[in-house]
């Protein structure tokens, strides 16, 4: 039954509730309900009648007898259309050319001109990333990356810049991978279903599974349906009509979703994906040189361990060998990683006392690797008897790291070969010693200590090369080993000239994706959620409450069941989807939902202050083809959008919550657009869009909360990556950036539609007495110093133009003049430290902070 | 100015529920609780923010929380845990049913105790030589012989100990203590994690998160040298006569816009956080200033010696903070990976005599100091690590045992416990909890009842689930713990 077919099967009762009952729900609570069309009400408003929007909050707010606001003024409306478009605030020559646009049709062609720009997907990418827990790493305790997680980023990203339809959107996210016309394209879209935490060493299997199984479940069920099928995951839903069997039922859509377990590595759920017409051609080459490389290595690994079981366990040649040190082995690694001892997988193991580095712990041993990298790991004590400056002399071929007690001596990638003089100051004592030396090929060390007082007191060489070396000039020559050793040799020289230029394809073409396992397992629903505890088997179907027609009518189908699943939910007829869509697509405009709760529909959740509304939104939605930027449109063109939010005691007293949209929510920049302006507003902003995340600076203090922060931060100091939108910040679980996290970024582990909007004393230490807040005042009273006269007057009025694309008041210009003044003569500071003083109280205002 | 405050003030409450108390989320929350008087309580006054002062459930026996965290898994026979069988069998196998990160197993070499164990006190503790300081004080301890774990690994069992959950993404003890009492004391965070000097914990910043709650709850890393707190200190150094002239100016400004936007609670909020934000530069540098307090106390949490100097630093700003009112401090014994922490997989000797060595001095100077200073009394100190570890090898050679999550040791004292007792026990070799089995969740049950919440109906809706630190199940407190 599984192989071929799979039947959504007939169930006349579910758990708990019979069949009548849930008609009876689905009467009654109005998100269960068919979407239907719906005619706008007429007004007698001249004004509000023309956009059907209008015409809803209109009616509502006369029955209510509220007046709406007056639409507000030009530069606030410029602002709340570019930080709501784009996440940024408008430039200056945007300001210029709003305010000098007198044209009726100015705010329609800004909009186009916003939509337009690649930042919008942007902005409105970062809104879906809160609702799929976007993370780029695992969690737990190596907390490893995942490989290539920000092509999802991208696909994100560029799928709403291309305005793609919502329901292709989910389609592809959910079930791209097993699409009958899947593109590398949709298969980078399943990243989705990687996003998730991943425990690369689960203490009970099973339950990691039905873990995985939920986290995938939840983000589904919470993000495009807003209902919580989790809840029901132990027992029926306390709340809403869905039985635990329809939990087990929806996830029977994802049995044969391949979950890799205890792989610890960043590729522990990546899968490549080729172009179309590369792919079988670079397949077929990769394989070829991979399958060259390993025979001649494995060749080469035999003539090496024949030699060595031959001589014998033999000293180096140098009296300098230290013997106190360890060493593991491994050929399990990337070329262009530089693995972690920790995580590494030795093959071999031993100490460095008799002078060489065996392979493997036999033969068998060596031909299980699969990948072209090798490396070593050496460990142990490193005796300092007088403090002070430290030489590390080394000649590796490839990359490798080093660390002494908590000192990093170097750290470097690639397969180049470092020949480099590594000085450090270390204090006397005992310290811990690690180094990692990895490469493409064998990797080779030469590695002499030289201490403060010239002293050499040891010396590290690669066996590797000794052993060559006795190849080529001495006893070994002629030994069949030796030339066994010689030509294996060359011919792995040779197959890795063919391979090197492939292995960057390939690690371009992998992505962290969905991919399935051979077959359809069976499903039972869990009694209490208990892996160990089997009821009864149950098949792929939808929830009943929900599924319109489709459960009562078995249908047979040779489609895979995720993508039967993803095909509802991105279906016409399913109640929920548009209507998520849409009510988040308000939330991000109006600094809420029509629903309030914008990933819980059910009777947990809010109902909708204007239900009519929402039902004609999403079907025009639908009706649009599923696209964003016609609704964007409609919406800000609508007289409800470009109120004023001033306040009204009168419609306070009656609405205090603003539930009728009477005025414009005001709301606070998230944690990103507060970054993003202040690199705006100093001129700093680089505005590439896409690629690989960066690495900014954080605070020393922070990168010490992780247990190995130093190699897992590996900082872009190159200002083009210091100044790049927050979306490109790499999110590694473990390590919290406090800028982002203080202003209530999403949380990275669990679905996160809304976010908290927080006040506490932290972020006005942030934003006051940061190194990131204070080199950007400077930056900024850099700018403003630039282009205005030396006279404090006109340096404030520069200010206020750049920061919030106004003059000043005279009572703002005055209190900003005083503070430059008592800056110069209270405090002794030059007119460029004053500047910088009153640069940072700008980046702290309010009005930077809040948006009207 | 507002033109009705006491209007504003009743606004504020609201907005809180729908937008800041949980999201929106929350409104749901208030329409299910809204009877329920402890909801009440705790919104009640929140217009000062999420970590305004709120009344327990009931009259609380601990005020603040110490959790001393030996990362790593210390080994329970080799400290508190007297097992005499386990001296007799040592170097031979037995059958023995283990799970560590080495996997499942039915035998094993046991290794004997590596210390000598006698008995202390007036209600003769065992403790092992380990420990030649604390065991002075077992008389206010209660040792929890019988603590049980779901996972023997160390990223999901740190986790479990830190938020009840072994899957990532709740929020931590900490987190749940903060948001069900606030802060008595707005110039310092209420919640403080310091870090072992060779590094954070794996999982890192997850261990103090707050998960799905607002990040106002998360703890706050405190360091003993420097500047304590992140921020807390202008990089520009500059004095502080010279920083309130910049907030009076900033606040001049904010004024100004907020004349027209008058009911804009927020707006004022974010206004006075510049002035307690202030007020913590001024007074919390002076939490840490370590030189006000007397020789003979430094001595006592050995900060005259170098190996104990770190630890027993932490351990005398605990103390500081808690006379501070922060309400829940978490130091870490260990830290980074391997032998910088318990996790004693190679030679359990040189591995524990380290880390015992290192802490001993401080934690018994800790208990004592708060003891005479009128402050153990409701102060709650925990003892412990995410597991403890195997009666056996973990390797063909060596004294190195694996991770044990079946039966391991904490310890408690102060806050409303009583002392000089041992609660539950493990079987003759160590191995599994056998009497009065206590699962996490159990400790973490009588850590909020003690602070006065009740366990059970502490949540926080999240998901459409009232959550609760000790599960959808719940967790009863460990009723005989309680003085």
């Amino acid at each position: 039954m599984y192989n071929k077919t799979l039947a959504l099967v007939v169930l006349t009762s579910a758990g708990g509730l019979a069949a009548q009952d849930f008609t009876d729900h689905a009467a009654k609570h109005w998100a269960y309900r068919p979407v239907s069309p719906i005619e706008p009400p007429t007004v007698n408003n001249v004004e509000w009648e023309q956009n059907p929007i209008d015409a809803f909050i209109f009616d509502n707010l006369q029955n209510e007898q509220l007046t709406p606001n007056p639409q507000a003024d030009k530069l606030v409306l410029l602002r709340r259309a570019c930080y709501d478009l784009t996440g940024l605030p408008p430039s200056q020559k945007q300001v210029d050319d709003f305010l000098a646009d007198k044209a009726s049709d100015a705010w329609t062609r800004l909009i186009d001109q916003l939509l337009d720009s690649p930042h919008y997907g942007e902005k409105w990418g970062r809104h879906w990333l809160d609702a799929v827990r976007w993370a780029e790493s695992n969690g737990y305790e190596r907390d490893l990356d995942k490989r290539n997680m920000w092509k999802y980023r991208d696909y994100v990203i560029d799928a709403i810049n291309a305005d793609k339809p919502y329901d292709t959107f989910i389609l592809e996210q959910i079930a791209g991978d097993v699409l009958p016309n899947s593109t590398p394209e949709s298969i980078i879209a399943t990243g989705f279903l990687r996003l998730g935490l991943y425990d690369d060493e689960p203490a009970d299997l099973e339950l990691f599974y039905y873990d995985y199984y939920d986290d995938i479940i939840n983000t589904v069920s919470r993000s495009t349906l807003a209902i919580s099928m989790s809840c029901a995951r132990c027992h029926d839903h306390k709340a809403d009509p869905i039985s635990q069997k329809d939990y087990y039922r929806f996830l029977a859509h994802l049995r044969k979703l391949a979950i890799p377990s205890r792989i610890r590595t960043e590729d522990a759920m990546s899968r490549t994906v080729f172009s179309k017409k590369e792919q079988p051609e670079l397949e077929k080459k990769i394989e070829a040189a991979t399958d060259q490389i390993i025979l001649a290595r494995l060749k080469s690994w035999e003539a090496i361990n024949r030699i060595l079981n031959r001589a014998g366990s033999r000293a180096t040649e140098t009296a300098l060998f230290p013997t106190n040190l360890r060493y593991g082995f491994t050929a399990e690694t990337w070329i262009d990683s530089l693995p972690d001892p920790d995580q590494m997988d030795f093959m071999a193991e031993g100490t460095l006392g008799d002078g060489t580095i065996h392979l493997a712990r036999n033969l068998s041993e060596i031909s299980r690797f699969n990948n072209p990298g090798a490396a070593w790991a050496i460990r142990g004590r490193i005796h300092i008897p007088v403090g002070g400056r430290q030489d590390f002399k080394a000649t590796i071929s490839g990359g490798g790291w080093m660390y002494v007690g908590d000192t990093l001596v170097f750290a470097k990638t690639g397969s180049n070969q470092i020949q480099e003089n590594f000085s450090v100051d270390l204090t006397a004592g005992d310290h811990d010693l690690t180094l990692v030396v990895s490469g493409a090929r064998n990797p080779t060390l030469n590695l002499t200590w030289v201490r403060d007082d010239g002293e050499i007191p040891w010396v590290i060489t690669s066996t590797w090369k000794n052993l060559q070396s006795r190849v080529t000039n001495n006893s070994d020559k002629g030994q069949p080993e030796g030339d066994d050793l010689a030509s294996a040799e060359e011919a792995e020289i040779a197959s890795w000239k063919q391979y090197t230029p492939l292995e960057h394809q390939l690690k371009d073409a992998l992505v962290t994706a969905a991919f399935n396992g051979n077959e359809q397992k069976p499903t039972h629903v869990l009694l209490r959620g208990n892996p160990g505890a089997h009821g009864e088997e149950v098949y792929p179907a939808f929830p009943e409450i929900l599924a319109e027609g489709g459960y009562d009518h078995p249908v047979a189908s040779e489609e895979d069941a995720r993508l039967i699943l993803a095909r509802w939910i991105a279906s016409k007829g399913n109640p929920l989807t548009s209507r998520v869509a849409v009510n988040r697509i308000w939330q991000h405009h109006f600094g809420r939902g029509l629903v309030r709760s914008s990933d819980e529909f059910g009777k947990l959740g809010q109902e909708p202050t204007h239900p009519r509304l929402l039902d004609w939104l999403a079907h025009e939605f639908v009706r649009n083809g599923w696209r964003m930027k016609p609704l964007h449109r409609l919406i800000m063109a609508s007289k409800t959008y470009r109120m004023s939010s001033a306040p009204n005691d009168r419609a306070l007293a009656v609405d205090p919550l603003n539930d009728h949209f009477w005025r414009y929510n005001m709301r606070r920049l998230t944690a990103e657009e507060i970054r993003d302006s202040i690199l705006q507003v100093t001129g700093n902003l680089n505005p590439q869009v896409g690629g690989p995340s960066v690495f900014p600076t954080l605070p020393e203090e922070v990168l010490q909360t992780a247990s190995q922060a130093a190699k897992r931060w590996q900082l872009d100091a190159g200002p083009e990556h210091q100044n790049r939108r927050s979306i490109y910040t790499f999110v590694r679980r473990s390590l919290l950036d406090p800028m982002m996290s203080t202003f209530d970024v999403a949380d990275t582990d669990v679905s996160c539609p809304v976010r908290f909007n927080t006040t506490v004393p932290a972020q006005a230490l942030a934003m006051m007495n940061s190194k990131f807040a204070n080199d950007h005042a400077r930056l900024l009273a850099r700018r403003i110093g630039k282009s205005a006269p030396e006279d404090p007057f006109s340096l404030v009025r520069r200010g206020f133009q750049l920061v919030l694309g106004r003059p000043p008041q005279q009572v703002e210009l005055q209190y900003c003049v005083d503070l430059i003044e008592s800056m110069r003569q209270n405090y002794g500071h030059d007119l460029s430290t004053a500047l910088e003083r009153f640069s940072l109280v700008m980046l702290n205002l309010n009005e930077f902070i809040f948006l009207d | 100015m507002p033109p009705t405050p006491n209007f504003c003030r009743r606004m504020a409450r609201r907005e809180f529920l729908t937008t800041v108390g949980g999201g929106f989320s929350s409104l749901a929350l208030t329409g299910l609780l809204s009877q329920d008087a402890f909801f009440n309580a705790l919104h009640a006054s929140t217009a000062e923010g999420p970590l305004a002062t709120k009344t327990p459930h009931f009259p609380a026996k601990a005020k603040r929380v110490i959790f001393l965290f030996m990362y790593g898994g210390p080994s329970h026979v080799d400290t508190f845990d007297y097992k005499p069988e386990l001296f007799k069998f040592d170097g031979k196998t037995v059958k023995v049913n283990t799970f560590g990160r080495g996997g499942r197993k039915s035998e094993g070499r046991v290794v004997g105790p590596k210390w000598k164990f006698s008995q202390y006190g007036e209600s003769g503790q065992w403790v092992s030589d380990l420990f030649p300081h604390l065991a002075t004080c077992v008389d206010d301890i209660t040792f929890l012989k019988s603590m049980q774990a779901d996972s023997p690994i160390h990223g999901s069992a740190m986790l479990m100990m830190n938020s009840g959950s072994i899957v990532s993404g709740s929020p931590s003890l900490g987190s749940w203590v903060n948001y069900g009492l606030g802060t008595v004391n707005q110039d310092l965070p209420g919640y403080v994690v310091m870090l072992d000097q060779s590094g954070g914990p794996i999982s890192g910043a997850k261990n103090w998160s707050s998960g799905y709650m607002p990040a106002s709850y998360q703890g706050t890393t405190f360091r003993s040298s420097g500047n304590p707190v992140l921020n807390l200190k202008s990089v520009q150094n500059m004095p502080f006569g010279e920083q309130q002239r910049i907030i009076r100016s900033l606040n001049h400004l904010n004024q100004e816009h907020l004349k027209s936007r008058y009911d804009n609670t927020n707006l004022e909020a974010r206004i006075a956080s510049y002035e307690l934000a202030y007020k913590m530069q001024s007074t919390a540098p002076e939490a840490v200033e370590l030189d006000k307090e007397s020789e003979e106390t430094k001595r006592l949490y050995g900060l005259d010696r170098e190996r104990t100097r770190d630890f027993g630093t932490k351990c005398l700003l605990a103390r500081r903070l808690v006379e501070r009112g922060v309400r829940f401090i978490q130091i870490y014994s260990g830290g980074a990976h391997n032998d910088h922490n318990w996790d004693a997989h190679g030679d359990l000797e040189v591995n524990h005599n380290k880390h015992a060595g290192d802490t001993d001095k401080p934690i018994a100077g800790l208990l004592k100091d708060l003891k005479r200073r009128g402050l153990l009394h409701d102060t709650l100190v925990i003892w412990g690590g995410e597991f403890g570890r195997q009666p056996t090898a973990e390797y063909a050679k060596g004294t190195g045992r694996d991770h044990n999550s079946y039966g391991f040791t904490m310890w408690v004292a102060g806050g409303g416990v009583k002392g000089g007792r041992t609660i539950g026990s493990t079987d003759e070799l160590g191995n599994r909890a056998v009497e009065r089995p206590l699962h996490v969740k159990n400790l973490h049950a009588t850590v909020l009842q003690l602070m006065g919440l009740d366990p059970n109906n502490l949540t926080f809706l999240h998901g459409g689930l009232d959550k609760r630190l000790v599960g959808t199940a719940g967790a009863d407190p460990i009723p005989e713990l309680v003085a």
